[in-house]
Formats: structure tokens, C-alpha cells, sequence
């Protein structure tokens, strides 16, 4: 069973984006920070998926959806 | 069961108070996962729960000479509406209301052709009383 660490998960990620975004956008980097917020949104999507994917089939499973 | 109500409870309060930071930060989009991802733990909690309720209301049914296609029905029509009133909250949380009234309108289209043979069945036995 998934627990709460994925939300503490999402909270570190959008502080190392923001920082990083910061940093890179200081630097002149305008292109490199925006690509830092695509990468984090990938990656918090890829990390939620499967959760999603477990709750939508357990109602399936228990409403009796097939 | 005491214990998955303080889980559910945490899981919320923890949710709620990491989208207020997430939607502070650079990807204001992960508030809105954040609150997906939360809701989807204290679901994912509750459903075996929720599964026992639904058998011994099966049983209670069966007990009182209900057919379990009815009941089937029903809890079908019951997991539909939940997951469109899931999903349109969700969709109004992003601020898209429009997106919100379609996946109702979808439930609630949905919840209406599933009922329909239980209509038919009904006015089958209204007919034959006539």
C-alpha cells in the first residue's frame, strides 16, 4: 500500500525546481530553467501515476466496473 | 477502524497545508497533483473497508429475496457518480469548471442508461398489473 511519503516527495521536488529555476534564471539560463520545471513536472506525474492507477482499478474491483 | 480514520485525517491536513506551499512555488501544477495524489491515499485506505460494507449489504439482499443484479446495478451506479464527482471536483480545483460540468453530464448520462433496463422492468410490471 502507497503511504504519505509521496507528498513529502512532491514538496522536496518543488523546492529543488524553484531553487534551481531561480539559480538558472540568475545565471541567464532561460531556457535551462524552463527545461528544469518540465523535468520536475514529468517526474511528479510519473511518480502520481501509479497511485492513481491503483485507486481507479480498486473502485473498479469494488463497485463491481468491469 | 479508529486507526484508518486518524491515517485519513493526517493524510488531509498534511495535503492541504503542502498545496498551500506548492502553489506558492515555481510548479504551481503540483498542487493540483499533490491534492489528487492525497485524496487518492485516503481512498485507496477506506476501499477494502468499503468492500466489507458492500457484502454484507449483499447479504442483506439476498436475504430479503433481492436479486443480486439489482444490487450490482446499484453499486454500479454508485461507483459512477462517486468517480464523476471525483474527477469534476478535481476539475473545478484547477479551475475549470466547464471540464467539470462534461464529466458530470457523463455520470450522470451514464447512471441513466445503466438504470434503464430497471425503468423497463418497472413498466413491464406496471403493464402486465394493467
Amino acid at each position: 500500500m502507497e503511504d504519505i511519503s509521496i507528498i513529502f516527495f512532491l514538496l522536496a521536488l518543488a523546492i529543488a525546481v524553484t531553487v534551481l529555476h531561480t539559480f538558472l534564471k540568475q545565471a541567464g539560463r532561460d531556457e535551462y530553467a524552463y527545461l528544469t520545471l518540465v523535468v520536475g513536472l514529468a517526474i511528479a506525474l510519473l511518480k502520481v501515476l501509479p497511485v492513481i492507477e491503483a485507486l481507479f482499478e480498486g473502485v473498479q474491483s469494488v463497485f463491481g466496473m468491469y | 477502524m479508529e486507526k484508518e480514520m486518524l491515517f485519513c485525517c493526517a493524510v488531509a491536513l498534511i495535503t492541504a497545508f503542502s498545496c498551500l506551499f506548492l502553489r506558492e512555488s515555481r510548479l504551481a501544477a503540483l498542487a493540483l497533483l499533490a491534492a489528487l495524489a492525497g485524496g487518492a491515499l485516503i481512498l485507496l485506505r477506506i476501499l477494502p473497508h468499503l468492500q466489507l460494507l458492500f457484502a454484507a449489504f449483499r447479504a442483506f439482499a439476498a436475504d430479503c429475496g433481492l436479486e443480486g443484479y439489482y444490487f450490482t446495478l446499484v453499486l454500479k451506479c454508485i461507483g459512477i457518480a462517486y468517480l464523476a464527482e471525483f474527477t469534476a471536483e478535481l476539475c473545478r480545483d484547477a479551475a475549470q469548471g466547464a471540464l467539470a460540468l462534461k464529466v458530470q453530464l457523463a455520470g450522470k448520462l451514464s447512471v441513466l442508461l445503466l438504470a434503464l433496463p430497471l425503468l423497463a422492468a418497472v413498466t413491464a410490471t406496471v403493464a402486465g398489473l394493467l
